[in-house]
């Protein structure tokens, strides 16, 4: 009887329920305001930067998104860069209170967020030359909460989950196909051209570290040898889903060297993984009749 | 952000009109020829309103005013440590 009691309420924890789609909408929110805070104090925000040019990409949706012309009313408008930001701003905070009160506008505004997010961080790449890659968390993860069930929640959370793994795994491919894993001067040679000012300007601790790194480039291969690693085991994540709470101290080692190491900041990746944080609760079988 | 921001204002003419070309091939081989308009993807600006920006941008990561603003372009290369190749140049887009 007891036994009984206790699988019973083991599978119940199991359970995806409401209460994990408004945890997950927090914790995307919370990663999204630090970021936002981080981004204001370094003046990575339209009315802060004031951009007066942009770098056109081979893009193709980016091109569509520039037949709208909003590129010029950016460069010009402080009233329009300062628009920008705020509905940057408020549409994940709209979005979280929707879906804390479960209302029946958190799809429609989940994927405003979405396509905003797109358009916004789109513009920002070209004009402020911060890669769109570490922005696509928050492209991508308000989809997930188009869910208002947790049925459909699963399968969002899931599909977004797939895409994030690819994104990684997919890296230590291109690291194999382009030949870096092969090179054993590659992350010596990648250290000197992103942070040549850095070595040829300031002694400090970082720039001792760097100088260090370059020298001794086996050491610096090792580096680069870990994040190549770190990259490939997220194709684990494909196969099962055991290791989803490994993956992410994986994840949090690699934004935190990242961020270390190349001042690369993929701490906008990091709502991606209310993904595989969730990723081992199972939804109540519905009856097909009733889907 | 201030040394990629001279890199690319440097490039931006030559890069815009390049992506413009590719761009326009791709859409005319769905029958959307001239949809792009290069002046949409374009940058109207000049070096003046360039160095304006440069010097707000700079203001903003160094933390005081700057008054005047000349800046030498050097190329280096790596030997055991950087070593620098010829002898810096002022750059010309730069008009303060």
């Amino acid at each position: 009887m007891a036994c009984n009691v206790l699988v019973n309420l083991k599978n119940y924890l199991l359970l995806l329920t409401e209460k994990h789609i408004t945890q997950f909408a927090i914790i995307y929110l919370i990663c999204f305001l630090a970021n936002f805070g981080w981004s204001f104090y370094n003046g990575l925000l339209f009315s802060v930067l004031q951009p007066v040019f942009f770098l056109n990409k081979l893009d193709i949706t980016g091109n569509i998104i520039m037949l709208s012309n909003i590129q010029h009313s950016l460069l010009q408008s402080q009233v329009v860069r300062i628009i920008f930001d705020l509905v940057y701003l408020l549409l994940p905070v709209l979005l979280i209170l929707a879906c804390i009160q479960n209302k029946k506008s958190q799809t429609f505004i989940a994927i405003i967020t979405s396509l905003f997010s797109i358009i916004y961080n789109y513009y920002f790449s070209i004009m402020s030359f911060v890669s769109i890659e570490v922005f696509v968390g928050w492209m991508i993860v308000p989809l997930v909460l188009t869910a208002r069930t947790p049925l459909k929640f699963y399968y969002a959370m899931h599909s977004v989950r797939i895409i994030f793994l690819i994104f990684f795994f997919s890296a230590a491919i291109w690291k194999i196909r382009a030949g870096g894993i092969f090179n054993i001067e590659q992350m010596s040679g990648i250290l000197v051209s992103q942070h040549a000012s850095v070595l040829l300007n300031s002694e400090n601790i970082f720039s001792s570290l760097i100088n260090y790194l370059v020298q001794h480039y086996k050491i610096a291969y090792v580096l680069y040898l870990i994040s190549f690693v770190i990259e490939l085991s997220f194709l684990t994540g494909l196969f099962t889903k055991k290791f989803d709470k490994f993956l992410i101290v994986l994840f949090c080692l690699f934004a935190f060297l990242n961020y270390l190491l190349m001042e690369i900041n993929y701490f906008s990746w990091l709502p991606f993984l209310g993904c595989l944080y969730f990723s081992n609760l199972k939804v109540e079988e519905v009856p097909l009749a009733k889907q | 952000m201030l040394l990629v921001a001279l890199e690319q204002y440097t490039n931006q003419k030559q890069k815009n009109a390049a992506t413009f070309t590719t761009m326009n091939n791709l859409f005319s081989k769905f029958g959307l020829r001239n949809v792009i308009n290069e002046k949409a993807i374009s940058n109207n600006i000049t070096d003046k309103q360039f160095t304006n920006w440069y010097k707000y941008l700079m203001q903003q990561v160094i933390g005081y005013k700057v008054e005047k603003l000349d800046i030498l372009f050097s190329k280096y290369t790596w030997s055991g440590g950087l070593q620098r190749i010829g002898q810096p140049e002022k750059l010309s887009f730069i008009v303060d």
